[in-house]
């Protein structure tokens, strides 16, 4: 959904690049932040509508935030997909369990995650 | 004098054979005098005599000759009827071969006629006598009756009894578990010496024959000594545990031998043993198959995140989605370079401990200018350093600029604590490597940062491979818990050590210690034995694999008086082990060929050291991983040498200051 707002967390300035690209590529307004403070602050200030999230951060990881935001009433509807290179058994099922809309592992197919996105804010409208 | 007191009032039920009414009158009054209160009966005839017999009587006093039967047939119908009947003979024509005669044929007493007063002494003496034969019988049967319950006890015993003769130091019978557990019949074992059923050195290695001499000495002396016995038979050797018991009281040092056979109970102790044995390396077994999930669950991660930059990227740039005239293009191809050589030194590592692991790494020594080498290294990582301020400096003391050593190893070495330092040091901070000496034969390099530094707690696990420190999902700095461990592994195995220093918040100094000319690097199979074994002193077998924990326990025995061996995998252990006596052994619980569990019990049970105490050293800081196995003590690596000699104290083996020359 063009001209949505984006947030990207990870902790990998690399791969924050690429997303960014690609989500701007896809016409989504772009924030980043490379850990969990700096994605709160961005929340708090931005309200984006989804959330990319990488799992493995320094502090607070990326489960733990995803924990507090669908706590937060103010924040439990943004939409977030976890990307993540824990790709093990079992990593999925403890993405969703921590609140994740979705589980993404990396590497990423660049072709389908705009596709994903668009389809989980078109959902959340179909809902609210 | 006749001894009144014993004959006063005393009844006496009197038989009397005697022919003579005057005579037998006499007889009485003179009893009577003597104190008797008889009541008496006289026979006449041998049919008269028969008759009477049938009734109790204390005494009997016969004629010896009278009318139709004397004296003689009187005594054999006493004899015949099996009687305790106390018999004393007078007679009118006294001589010597009749009194022969009587007595013979069991009078107590012969006297003459002619002297009555001789009668009442006599008939005193005759019923004393009789008392004590009664009581003396009465003994002899019930001590039958005891030998009899005790031989039926002896037989039907459950455990195994030896009856032995002490002075002739001989079996002088066995029961029927005797027989059972010797195989052999109780005819073979009887006048058999006990070396006959026992090997010739009992498993300590000490004689048979010299113990033997030795218990039976104290029994002799009047113990009863227990002990452990090994006897043979039937090529078995039968553990035991045996006691002499001294029964000299009822036979001539006769003593009884009491055998409890051991083995059931040692089979039952083997089994519980093998079982938490089993139980423990099942534990380590879990323990390793979660670390290595762990380690791949990592490797998984660490390798996706460079990959996920590469296809990313590659695949932006293929789809035409980047302008291939604009900067982006190129910074973007720029990105999936840089991450297809992180990718590639992920892999290098993994090799490289792959290869560690199999023991198959080669090392290459040649000259090497220590201060070329450094510098080869620093630029590789001044764009890291100057992307972070860092100010990255080089020091090479001029006595250890040139080195003989594998320079690509060096390098490893140099370039792992720098990148290390890098990471962990932040904006504006410093990073300096030295190279210096280190005693006349090795040299140090040494990486120093001002970067956060590490808890005391955590140096132990830094260099242990798949511990990363801040384990779990909240990692603040990329790697992949291999750079310290790889380190690690290529400094030993170059017959160096590493080790670190660290204040929380000031920073950590790295450093590694090697020969400064190496030479080509071999393990000794024969026996290492450091320092002059001094008369007297006591030697402690240490078990390890890894030099620099070595060197740490050979320094810190060596120096509080021990002499030491050194077994550097599982096998040689068990070879030294039953080759002579330690007093001692230190035993890490990771060694090459075997699991440390698995040697804890081939040591335990050998029959030399049996008693030996073991301190387990591991780097595994849990003492129930060992619990079961009778070690004496657990201690932790990195190993603290106070508490090694406290525990050697502990296990009766003090240290000893160490003579100064």
């Amino acid at each position: 959904m063009p001209g949505e707002r984006v947030l990207i967390v990870d902790d990998n300035p690399t791969n924050l690049k690429l997303v960014a690209y690609l989500m701007k590529a896809n016409g989504y307004t772009v924030d980043t932040a490379l850990d969990a403070e700096t994605a709160l602050d961005s929340i708090r200030v931005n309200h984006p509508d989804v959330i990319l999230m990488d799992i493995q951060l320094p502090g607070i990881d990326g489960l733990e935030l995803t924990r507090r935001l669908k706590a937060d009433p103010g924040t439990r509807d943004i939409v977030i997909v976890a990307v993540t290179a824990y790709a093990m058994k079992g990593d999925q099922a403890k993405a969703l369990a921590a609140g994740c809309d979705d589980y993404i592992t990396k590497p990423i197919d660049t072709r389908k995650l705009p596709e994903t996105i668009a389809h989980h804010l078109a959902k959340r409208e179909i809902v609210s | 004098m006749v001894p009144r007191a014993t004959s006063a009032n005393t009844e006496l039920q009197l038989l009397v054979a005697e022919d003579s009414e005057d005579d037998f009158e006499i007889l009485l009054r003179e009893l009577r005098k003597g104190g008797y209160v008889v009541t008496a009966e006289r026979v006449k005839s041998t049919g008269e005599l028969e008759a009477a017999l049938a009734r109790p009587w204390d005494l009997l006093i016969s004629d010896w000759i009278m009318p139709g039967f004397g004296g003689l047939q009187v005594l054999e119908a006493i004899a015949q009827r099996g009687l305790d009947l106390a018999c004393i003979i007078v007679s009118g024509t006294p001589g010597e071969e009749p009194a022969v005669q009587a007595l013979r044929a069991g009078a107590l007493d012969f006297l003459s006629k002619d002297r009555p007063r001789r009668l009442v002494p006599a008939v005193q003496r005759a019923l004393r006598e009789a008392a004590d034969r009664r009581a003396r019988v009465q003994i002899e049967r019930e001590l039958r009756s005891s030998e009899r319950r005790y031989r039926t006890g002896f037989e039907l015993a459950p455990e195994p009894l030896l009856s032995y003769d002490l002075d002739r130091r001989a079996i002088v019978d066995g029961n029927a578990k005797a027989a059972a557990l010797f195989q052999r019949s109780r005819d073979e074992l009887r006048g058999s010496d006990l070396l006959a059923v026992s090997p010739p050195r009992q498993p300590d290695g000490r004689s048979s024959s010299e113990l033997v001499a030795h218990y039976v000495e104290r029994a002799l002396a009047g113990e009863s000594p227990g002990f452990l016995w090994t006897f043979h038979a039937g090529g078995e050797l039968i553990p035991t545990e045996t006691r002499i018991i001294n029964l000299a009281s009822v036979g001539h040092n006769h003593a009884q031998i009491n055998i409890v056979d051991l083995r059931e109970r040692l089979r039952a102790e083997e089994m519980r043993r093998r079982s938490v044995e089993l139980e423990m390396q099942n534990r380590r077994i879990q323990e390793a198959s979660r670390l290595k999930s762990e380690f791949l669950a990592n490797m998984s991660h660490e390798l996706r995140t460079p990959l996920n930059a590469i296809i990313g990227f590659a695949e932006l740039l293929h789809d035409g989605q980047v302008d291939p005239q604009s900067p982006t293009h190129k910074e973007f191809l720029g990105d999936i370079l840089s991450s297809g050589r992180h990718l590639l030194q992920l892999i290098n590592d993994i090799l490289d401990l792959a290869k560690v692991e199999a023991g198959k790494l080669e090392f290459r020594p040649e000259l090497v200018e220590a201060p070329r080498l450094v510098g080869e290294v620093i630029a590789i990582l001044r764009t890291t350093a100057a992307h972070k301020q860092i100010r990255l400096e080089t020091q090479v003391d001029p006595t250890v600029a040139t080195l003989t050593i594998d320079p690509a190893r060096l390098k490893q070495v140099a370039y792992n604590y720098l990148s290390n330092a890098l990471k962990f040091t932040p904006q504006g901070g410093n990073v300096t490597l030295r190279i210096k000496p280190d005693g006349a034969e090795q040299f140090r390099l040494e990486v120093q940062d001002t970067g956060i530094g590490i808890a005391p707690a955590d140096i132990a696990r830094l260099f242990v491979e798949f511990q990363q420190l801040e384990a779990g999902a909240a990692k603040r700095h990329q790697g992949t818990g291999l750079g310290l461990a790889l380190t690690r592994r290529l400094v030993e195995a170059q017959g160096g050590s590493v080790g670190v220093r660290s204040v929380v918040g000031e920073g950590s100094t790295f450093y590694a210690c090697l020969p400064r000319h190496a030479i080509a690097i071999s393990r000794s199979p024969t026996p290492i034995v450091f320092g002059p074994v001094r008369e007297g002193s006591r030697t402690v077998l240490i078990v390890e694999d890894d030099v620099r924990d070595q060197l740490q326990l050979v320094a810190a025995l060596e120096s509080a008086g021990y002499a030491v061996e050194l077994a550097e995998s599982g096998s040689e252990a068990i070879s030294r082990w039953r080759s002579r006596r330690y007093d001692a052994a230190t035993i890490d619980l990771l060694l090459p060929d075997m699991s440390g569990l698995e040697l804890l019990a081939v040591l335990r049970s050998e029959i030399t050291n049996r008693t030996t105490p073991i301190i387990v050293i591991t780097v595994v800081p849990d003492a129930r991983l060992v619990a079961g196995f009778p070690v004496h003590d657990v201690l932790n690596k990195p190993l603290d040498r106070e508490r090694l000699l406290a525990s050697l104290a502990r296990a009766g083996l003090p240290a000893r200051q160490r003579e100064r020359t």
